[in-house]
């Protein structure tokens, strides 16, 4: 009974523990791919070095200005050169890309359309276009009389109105503040007014800010001569959980024309190189990744543009890279620790069993005697091992859904006990994942009865080697 | 038809010292004999029986079961079909019943577990009344006569009986020697006897010495 108390005590724990950290890394992921989405199609070096993109900054047409991808999308015209009365195109400038009907091939519409047509094996899949800019925010706070500054080098990051999971991280506003972003069908609805509404990561409501406070993005705007500094006005329009990134915290949601804005002022390059312009995708579920990811790299190919653009999914991201995997690492060494610390407890079982063939001695020999074979002898205790690990499976399975059922109340407890919260919500959220991971259970319903019926192994060798004249005659 | 046959047996235990137990023994047991091996203390009487029975390995020598040379992995098959064991400590598995104990051979050669058997088996011995009493709560000479009954479970050739009186007072030493006897000479069965018992061993058909590691005739 002791050996199957250990087992379950551990089964319990292993089951608890990595199904609380399989739900924080699932809402981390969840988070991730609900800010920025899980499959990103972005320009390569050939976009930018090529005729199409350079163009705009040779023609009266595009202001003299290279465009964004959306900008690009927006445009009627692909060439907006005019050999009357543009400059001289550069003689080191690549060839323009041009089909065999002598047409300029536009990689934009022509990206846009095939993932358009995606939709038809991909039910459900939403695309838009994205910029990622960089500005200071500098934000002015009146409270009771006195103005405080508050400055932070910060990323823009583009409203993805497309983006179906955005509105789940938006921090609702209990205040019905006349300055806050609502949602309306699901889709976050900024307030229009003469300054550009922002979504700020939630840790500065924490430091004091509020919605409607006002406030500036600089940025500077490289002229002939100098660099000037630009202001655009901007008001707090709420605040989002950006879950659990290095640069979450300095992330900003503004309207697609500030990021605009700043780009067409200058390019903006990333110091991680994530790309700053590009396709963001959101397929159903993760599960279609692969498959979405392949069949779009396919019809690029076959379209003649797959050189034009970089097709990544969230693992891949410069900037979760790492955590994604640090988690991925952690949960092998969780998963070996749980594997180690239940074979220590299957042991137990070992030295149990051992016990129980010594004191059975007389009983294996009289079956011996009646012809009852070593392998059934054997049987007998390497099963008795593995019904062990199959009870404490079925105990410790049982109790670690009942501990993750009630677990908001074990961490109230917990944290009555601490006289603090036990677990810091800004890492782990409001409330601790409590759903029983199907990967834990399945590696605890594999592993506990196998290592059971190993550690049962030594013991039932030792009985299919008592030889029975000698436990006969002993009596 | 010779049912066992045993030329130039040798054993020897080599731990906790060497001790050359049997030197060469050599018999041959024809079907419905009865054999009677007796002999002082520590002659070896009892190994030779296992060796017999296949319980334990021999060094040298061989031994015929029913005209099949002696196989180790084929051992436990011709102890649970061909071999009956009747020992002196009884030797029952005290946490199952009387019936259980008869019908544990069958369980383990698979056959299906038929209680009528058994309770036949009980009532040869005379304990049909007592077939769902936990062994550990029957007398000595009860527990006997469930041994007896559970060695003729599956019909065996070959009866072992190493000193199946030797733990029991007088009288019920007797009566347990009259059953044995009854059920050897009434269901043709070939009986092995150890004992120091001579009324015993003067009810059987042949008789041998062992001495000195040598089996010799009486």
């Amino acid at each position: 009974m002791l050996s199957v108390a250990v087992i379950s005590l551990v089964v319990w724990l292993v089951l608890v523990f990595l199904s609380v950290t399989s739900g924080i890394e699932k809402n981390w992921l969840s988070k991730l791919t609900a800010l920025n989405a899980p499959l990103r199609i972005s320009p390569t070096e050939k976009y930018y070095t090529s005729y199409f993109y350079q163009i705009d900054s040779l023609s009266a047409a595009s202001n003299y200005t290279v465009k964004t991808i959306g900008e690009k999308a927006a445009n009627p015209l692909s060439d907006p050169y005019s050999q009357e009365n543009d400059m001289e195109i550069p003689p080191y400038w690549p060839q323009a890309d041009r089909d065999a009907a002598g047409k300029l091939r536009d990689p934009v519409r022509l990206a846009i359309r095939e993932i358009e047509s995606l939709k038809k094996d991909f039910p459900g899949l939403h695309f838009q276009d994205y910029e990622v800019s960089g500005a200071l925010l500098r934000l002015q706070l009146n409270r009771q009389g006195h103005t405080s500054y508050l400055s932070q080098m910060s990323y823009l990051l583009s409203l993805a109105d497309e983006n179906p999971r955005l509105s789940e991280l938006l921090v609702p506003d209990t205040d019905n503040n006349p300055f806050a972003a609502r949602i309306e069908n699901g889709k976050i609805v900024l307030p229009t007014g003469v300054e550009q509404p922002v979504l700020l990561p939630k840790s500065y409501r924490d430091s004091g800010v509020l919605v409607g406070d006002r406030g500036f993005l600089c940025y500077s705007a490289p002229s002939a001569a100098t660099s000037q500094e630009q202001r655009i006005s901007i008001r707090v329009a709420g605040f989002y959980d950006p879950g659990f990134l290095s640069l979450g915290n300095r992330c900003l949601i503004v309207p697609g024309g500030v990021t605009r804005m700043i780009y067409a002022a200058a390019q903006t390059y990333s110091p991680d190189g994530t790309p700053t312009n590009g396709f963001f995708l959101w397929p159903t579920s993760l599960e279609e990744l692969p498959a979405l990811k392949e069949e779009i790299a396919l019809r690029f190919e076959q379209t003649g543009i797959g050189s034009y653009w970089k097709v990544a999914s969230f693992e891949e991201y410069e900037f979760s890279k790492d955590l994604l995997q640090q988690f991925r690492s952690d949960k092998t060494l969780f998963t070996l620790i749980a594997g180690i610390i239940l074979l220590v407890a299957c042991c137990n079982i070992i030295s149990l069993l051992i016990l129980l063939v010594n004191d059975k001695k007389r009983e294996i020999a009289i079956l011996q005697s009646m012809g009852a074979p070593k392998k059934s002898i054997a049987a007998i205790f390497a099963m008795c091992g593995m019904a062990m690990g199959l009870l404490s499976c079925l105990i410790g399975s049982g109790l670690a859904l009942f501990t993750l059922h009630h677990l908001d109340a074990l961490v109230s407890f917990l944290s009555a006990l601490q006289g603090r919260a036990a677990f810091n919500p800004l890492y782990f959220g409001q409330h601790l994942p409590n759903q029983l991971s199907k990967d834990a259970l399945l590696f605890v319903l594999l592993a506990t009865p196998l290592l059971s019926l190993l550690a049962g192994l030594i013991p039932a060798l030792k009985a299919s080697h008592i030889r029975p004249s000698e436990a006969l005659r002993s009596e | 038809m010779t049912i066992l046959k045993a030329t130039h047996l040798k054993k020897a235990f080599r731990s906790p010292q060497y001790v050359d137990v049997l030197s060469d023994i050599s018999l041959e047991v024809e079907e419905g004999e009865s054999i009677a091996i007796t002999g002082r203390s520590g002659e070896g009487k009892t190994t030779l029986l296992h060796i017999l029975g296949t319980l334990e390995p021999f060094d040298s020598g061989e031994l015929l079961i029913a005209g099949q040379p002696f196989n180790a992995s084929e051992a436990p098959r011709l102890r649970n079909q061909r071999i009956g064991f009747v020992f002196q400590a009884f030797n029952l598995l005290e946490d199952f019943s009387a019936l259980e104990n008869v019908l544990m051979p069958s369980r383990i050669a698979r056959k299906p577990m038929n209680r009528a058997r058994g309770l036949e088996l009980l009532a040869l011995v005379g304990l049909e009344s007592r077939a769902d009493f936990p062994t550990k709560l029957l007398s000595g000479g009860e527990r006997q006569r469930v041994a007896i009954a559970r060695a003729l479970a599956n019909n065996p050739d070959l009866l072992f009986a190493d000193e199946p009186s030797g733990n029991l007072d007088r009288a019920t030493a007797d009566a347990i020697g009259n059953l044995l006897f009854d059920l050897v000479r009434t269901h043709r069965k070939t009986l092995i006897l150890v004992t120091h018992d001579t009324d015993l061993s003067s009810r059987c058909t042949k008789k041998y010495i062992l001495s000195g590691g040598i089996l010799r005739p009486s």
